[in-house]
């Protein structure tokens, strides 16, 4: 199934390049204090916030 | 009295619920779901909830409409002759034999539009018990395969703390109507996944991406999951939020795999799953883009 990804993500996620700087503000963001952030990807300006993280072990 | 003809009755007696109970657990969401509804052996009781008393249900309120519409279908059904036939003792009078004759176009057509009514009706149930989230509140309710509920984020927070007549009202209409594709109202516009995979003679690595696609499994609940933009990292043993590779995401120690777009990574091969949702909202866009994508 499709994974949930609004059509601002679809576009960043069409440039490869766009993407990994997404996914590298993402791991800054995981692992600092703070919950929301502005981010620059693709030429556009973004709140990045992170909701909620759950871990789900397979054992 | 041959047998057959009494199973080959309550067999079509017993359809419309087997059919609302499939239309029910069917969906994109549900393979879990789907293998229980058509699992041939399953215990007594779970047949008699799960068909004959949707069945018993359907034909209780088919058989009041239908005794209200005698006027139009000009004779009531013969429950005796039913009874008689999936009783299958002593033998039919010829005078009974004339209305199962006659009444046989008839019993056919109420069957199908049974069992039409019982499918739409079973998608419709389907649609408001996603929409108001009965599901998560009652496990007999359960529709979705549960890995769909973790890469959708549908818990409790979901919906409205305090579910009110209206909610369910609203929620109704919008399963009527299929407004919003019958899904809850979501807060995140992408899922973010740690991945401790252990392939087989290697050491553990961690990938972190995007999640793009996953693959439910009717066996194992999840079969694969598709990332993009993919980072990986040799598990270090103990690690932990302060471990200084994870806070340095420009360190060595990240290996980026530049030349794969998507990384689909078996089910097998998992071992831990950290699922993070993020929101992304608009703010400007920037003049010049040609400079740099990092900003």
């Amino acid at each position: 199934m499709k994974a949930r990804q609004s059509k601002d993500v679809q576009k960043i996620l069409a440039n490869p390049e766009a993407a990994r700087t997404l996914v590298r503000y993402i791991k800054q963001l995981q692992y600092s204090l703070s919950t929301k952030r502005e981010i620059t990807v693709g030429g556009k300006k973004y709140h990045l916030a992170k909701v909620i993280t759950q871990e789900v072990n397979k054992s | 009295m041959n047998i057959a003809l009494g199973s080959i009755l309550l067999i079509s007696l017993l359809a419309p619920g087997f059919i609302l109970r499939l239309a029910y657990v069917r969906g994109a969401s549900s393979k879990r779901a789907i293998q229980t509804a058509l699992t041939i052996d399953t215990s007594l009781v779970n047949q008699i909830i799960f068909s004959a008393i949707p069945s018993l249900l359907i034909h209780l309120g088919s058989l009041f409409v239908i005794q209200q519409l005698g006027i139009i279908f000009r004779a009531e059904p013969d429950l005796y002759i039913i009874y008689k036939i999936i009783d299958g003792e002593g033998l039919l009078a010829p005078d009974e034999f004339e209305v199962i004759r006659m009444g046989l176009s008839s019993f056919a057509l109420y069957n199908v539009v049974l069992i039409f009514l019982a499918y739409r009706v079973g998608k419709l149930f389907r649609r408001f018990v996603i929409l108001t989230g009965l599901d998560l509140r009652n496990p007999f309710l359960r529709v979705n395969n549960d890995w769909y509920y973790v890469f959708e984020n549908i818990t409790e927070e979901t919906y409205p703390q305090k579910r009110t007549l209206w909610f369910y009202m609203v929620s109704l209409f919008r399963a009527i109507f299929q407004f919003d594709k019958h899904k809850p109202e979501r807060n995140f516009d992408l899922v973010y996944l740690e991945v401790l995979a252990k392939i087989d003679g290697r050491e553990p690595v961690i990938y972190s991406g995007i999640l793009e696609d996953f693959y439910l499994s009717k066996t194992t609940g999840l079969e694969r999951i598709h990332m993009m933009a993919v980072y990986s990292r040799p598990y270090v043993l103990g690690e932990s939020i302060t471990t200084p590779e994870l806070t340095d995401p420009e360190g060595e120690s990240f290996r980026t795999t530049q030349d794969t777009d998507i990384l689909i990574i078996p089910y097998s091969k998992i071992s831990n799953i950290k699922v993070s949702y993020f929101s992304l909202d608009l703010v400007a866009a920037v003049e010049d883009t040609s400079k740099s994508p990092l900003g």
